[in-house]
């Protein structure tokens, strides 16, 4: 038995609504890899973990893990497997200690074997000094490596782990990734499901789905080489890539995808197209992973968007948003540390940080949520302290996991938020119809928010955050869990905006959302250790994530 | 064995950690009990009565003027009734009292008679007092005349009935007893409605699920937690009814701990029911006060007198857990051990617990769907 999982023919419907999640799926996988599980949001991945465990029944065909019948012989096969879901399995009102105890009664462990499990596995995550902490006060990667210590308990043969990066910063992810392959390297498999790409650039197998169906079984480096060749970037860095963007979306240039990196923009050609029909200087760069996930699952939209058309500001200054010294304590604890930046028009400044370093606190304090505790913040020359009523009035404002009322509709969503934001009467129903057309909305009008497809969940976000007309924007991890095409959509949306001179200020610990930005604030434990633009911020050839880590272990020499 | 004694003392970390549970358990009670006790008063600190004397001898002079020392009762005499009984109607009085012609002979013991209290029943209660504040007179009446005239024995007038349970007829004393079933259903489904719906929401039942533990484990082990915290709540409900707001407690206190142990069993099987076929706090705490605890308040006969209920609802109260731990507690407070009333009832309850663990057993699924 050299084959971890075997299934054939596998589909997997459910009903109300009626969805094939998983859709006549064959595969087999190696022992002893580390194998990412990929794919657009919904395209099956949870459900296809929780068949390997036995927690959904297929519909038709068969599974085999470990030689086991989930269905069947579920409860010898979680003897054998390790699984951690999706925000990790922990109690949050029970320390790490206890959690670990927890799991290794319910694993049936014998007090000796605890013991040596317990030392090795603190010692592997590096969590002996913060047993007796509690789970729901720990951070995001303490969390997930709590999570793991958890599910390893028992010696599994088979490691789950669903999303087991989302809402945790690079730094804890690549030590997590670092266990997972020191496990790998003890003959243990893992199967390790992300929306992030990057990540799944190092695995050893990648597996894509996408509408259920397993579009590409094998080596990441595999994909990426079938772009090799199409990959381009701008030379010049003196176009404005948001306008050259524009442009090209415009053209009908054969391209698959453009985005912006830093100042220059990466170019996907069609397969077989002719790269002089471009005018402009390119050099050609190596492909990255997601660029080929991106050409596998069919591009991304290439058309301009349309939401912007009607906006026009005037009479704004230059500097539209103004931080200073913003200072935050909460008792002994410094949340946020004096603060500055200035934001210009029409700039989007990105706040970068790993969880818990400042970026919400900032973020709230300039939304005039929270009061600092010293300093000053200024909105269109509005002091946000003293009138953060009127300050608030330019401001749309998007929170994080975009904040719909998921039982109202659609169109009720649109008339709440149009009349929280002081819309009445004509101008309303105006400013409604227009987001319906701009948004595309039309067809989902009568259903409710929660049942909507991520990206147009995230369209409708968008437009009750515009529909005042603000000539502000904050976005509060705006993309975060959300899978590349979707976000792609979104950042052209914004982009049209901003080419109309709105100005966005975005908190992000995604790195690829970096990159949008014409300058970036590093926050980390409550200060911006760096503020520039993106290629400032990269040394030549680094990645935005690299740099991160790079710039956080600098400050951390300097500090110590 | 073991994997039960891991779930339970995680269970019990999770509800010391938790302070919104232990407001449950004792604050909210706290609260609920001294409003049952004071807020709610039942008792009239006087009733208009009308007093009509039929036929008049020497010995009614003392019972008159057992009726004017009532401190319950205000008393106006008429003459006839006729003009009483239009009084009533015209509400100058909410209650009127009639002694016949030989109603003075009763006393005496030379023939019995019937006394009429006719009252204003718009308000349930005042029909139930009057009556009950007449009987009372009645006998303090017969009492001195007893003593004075040296009468031995007296006929055909019915005192010993309600003032039995409530020789004071302080409402409090019936109320707060009943109270504590209601408040035993609230905390017991209020407490792990909550509980499973928050084990789905948080994404730990996932992974309980992948480990050892089987489904009867996992009900198991909030069933015990849970009755620990329940029980402790209603021990302190009963101190406080007894201790501070002095209600006497006349039955065991063992009989006591038993039924209300059977209580709390149907109680946290209806909580766990709703959480498991909810999975979301929100939905689960509506339904546990929709389902629990109103009807709970309005139907168990806890406030609400159940015969004075139409009859199809009457036979409807019976599907309410309560309506079956109602009568164990009153008596238990007033009357003492009532053997039959606790068995039939406890029977009826250890069904209904039975019921509730089945259908949770069956409703709660090893799987995702």
């Amino acid at each position: 038995m050299n084959n971890v999982v075997e299934i054939k023919h596998l589909s997997k419907i459910f009903k109300n609504p009626d969805i094939t999640a998983i859709d006549n799926l064959n595969l087999t996988l190696p022992q002893g890899e580390v194998i990412g599980l990929i794919g657009p949001d919904g395209s099956g991945k949870t459900t296809l973990i929780r068949l390997l465990l036995g927690l959904l029944v297929p519909t038709e065909g068969n599974i085999s893990v470990l030689g086991l019948n989930p269905t069947e012989q579920t409860q010898s096969l979680h003897r054998l497997i390790g699984y951690m879901p999706q925000k990790f399995g922990l109690y949050e009102d029970l320390s790490i200690a206890e959690n670990m105890n927890l799991y290794a009664d319910l694993k049936e462990l014998s007090a000796k074997e605890r013991h040596k499990q317990f030392t090795r596995l603190l010692q592997f995550t590096g969590l002996t000094p913060f047993i007796k902490r509690l789970a729901g006060q720990l951070s995001g990667g303490m969390k997930q490596k709590s999570g793991l210590a958890c599910t390893l308990l028992g010696n599994p043969h088979f490691l789950l782990l669903d999303e087991p990066s989302v809402g945790v910063d690079p730094i804890s992810r690549r030590e997590l990734m670092k266990m997972v392959y020191s496990l790998r390297d003890d003959g243990i498999t893992v199967l390790w499901s992300t929306s992030y790409l990057d990540e799944a650039e190092n695995f050893d197998r990648v597996l894509l789905l996408n509408g259920g169906k397993l579009i590409f079984n094998g080596r990441p480096q595999d994909l990426t080489a079938k772009i090799s060749n199409r990959v381009f970037q701008t030379k010049d860095s003196s176009i404005n890539p948001r306008c050259l963007i524009r442009q090209l979306m415009k053209s009908n240039l054969p391209l698959t995808d453009a985005v912006i990196s830093g100042s220059h923009v990466r170019l996907l050609l069609k397969q077989n197209s002719d790269i002089s029909l471009i005018k402009f200087p390119l050099e050609a760069i190596a492909p990255r992973f997601e660029d080929a996930v991106i050409d596998i699952l069919g591009g991304a939209p290439m058309r301009p968007s349309r939401i912007a058309k009607r906006i026009e500001l005037t009479d704004i200054p230059d500097t539209v948003i103004r931080a200073e010294k913003l200072t935050k304590m909460y008792g002994n604890f410094t949340a946020a540390k004096n603060i500055s930046f200035n934001i210009k028009r029409g700039e989007i400044f990105g706040l970068l940080g790993p969880n818990g370093a400042g970026k919400s606190t900032t973020f709230k304090m300039l939304c005039g949520l929270i009061k600092p505790s010293s300093g000053y913040g200024f909105i269109l020359d509005t002091d946000m302290i003293k009138n953060a009523a009127s300050a608030r009035s330019y401001l749309g404002y998007m929170a994080q996991k975009f904040s719909l009322f998921s039982t109202l509709s659609v169109m009720q969503n649109l008339r709440f938020f149009s009349g929280i934001y002081g819309l009445r009467g004509k101008e309303r129903d105006n400013r409604i119809k227009q987001m319906i057309v701009e948004f595309e909305l039309k067809p989902y009008l009568r259903q409710p928010a929660g049942d909507l497809p991520l990206g147009f969940k995230q369209r409708l976000a968008l437009a009750c955050a515009i529909m005042h007309n603000p000539p502000i924007l904050f976005l509060d991890e705006p993309t975060s869990g959300v899978d590349p095409l979707t976000r792609r959509e979104f950042w052209n949306h914004i982009n049209s905006m901003v080419e109309k001179g709105v100005t966005v200020m975005v908190t992000t610990h995604f790195m690829d959302e970096a990159e949008y930005c014409d300058r970036i604030a590093l926050i980390y434990q409550g200060q911006t250790i760096k503020i520039g633009t993106p290629d400032e911020l990269k040394n030549h050839g680094e990645t935005m994530e690299e740099a991160f880590i790079r710039l956080i272990n600098e400050y951390k020499t300097e500090a110590a | 064995m073991r994997i039960l004694k891991a779930l339970v003392y995680k269970e019990f970390l999770q509800i010391i950690r938790d302070p919104s549970s232990i407001l449950t358990a004792f604050i909210l009670p706290f609260i609920l009990i001294t409003i049952f006790a004071t807020a709610i008063n039942l008792d009239n600190n006087s009733i208009e009565t009308g007093l009509v004397i039929e036929g008049n001898r020497g010995q009614v002079n003392d019972i008159i003027s057992s009726f004017d020392g009532s401190r319950f009762l205000t008393i106006r005499r008429y003459d006839n009734r006729k003009t009483a009984q239009e009084a009533l109607t015209r509400g100058d009085i909410r209650a009127l009292v009639v002694l016949p012609n030989d109603f003075a002979k009763a006393f005496i013991g030379e023939q019995s008679a019937t006394v009429q209290v006719i009252s204003d029943a718009s308000d349930p209660n005042i029909a139930l007092f009057t009556a009950a504040y007449v009987q009372g007179i009645m006998a303090t009446a017969q009492k001195i005349l007893m003593e004075a005239y040296g009468y031995q024995k007296s006929v055909g007038i019915q005192i010993e009935q309600i003032s039995w349970y409530n020789p004071e007829l302080k409402s409090r004393y019936f109320i707060l007893p009943n109270s504590i079933a209601i408040i035993m259903t609230l905390i017991g489904m209020l407490l792990t409605a909550l509980v499973i719906a928050r084990e789905w929401e948080r994404g730990t039942m996932e992974s309980l699920l992948t480990t050892k533990a089987t489904k009867l484990q996992i009900i198991l082990s909030k069933y015990i937690s849970y009755y620990c915290l329940a029980i402790l709540s209603a021990s302190f409900c009963t101190f406080l009814s007894v201790v501070i707001f002095g209600v006497p407690f006349r039955g065991s206190l063992l009989v006591y701990f038993v039924t209300s142990s059977l209580f709390l069993f149907v109680s946290i099987g209806m909580g766990c029911l709703i959480s498991t076929l909810t999975r979301n706090q929100f939905l689960a705490s509506v339904a546990a006060a929709m389902f629990g605890f109103l009807p709970a308040v309005i139907l168990s006969g806890g406030l609400f007198e159940i015969s004075s209920m139409p009859p199809l609802i009457q036979i409807a109260t019976n599907i309410i857990p309560a309506t079956h731990f109602v009568p164990i507690i009153k008596n238990l407070f007033m009357a003492g051990n009532i053997w039959d009333i606790i068995f039939r009832e406890s029977f009826n309850l250890f069904i209904f617990g039975i019921a509730m663990f089945a259908l949770l057993y069956g409703v709660t699924k090893e799987r995702l769907e």
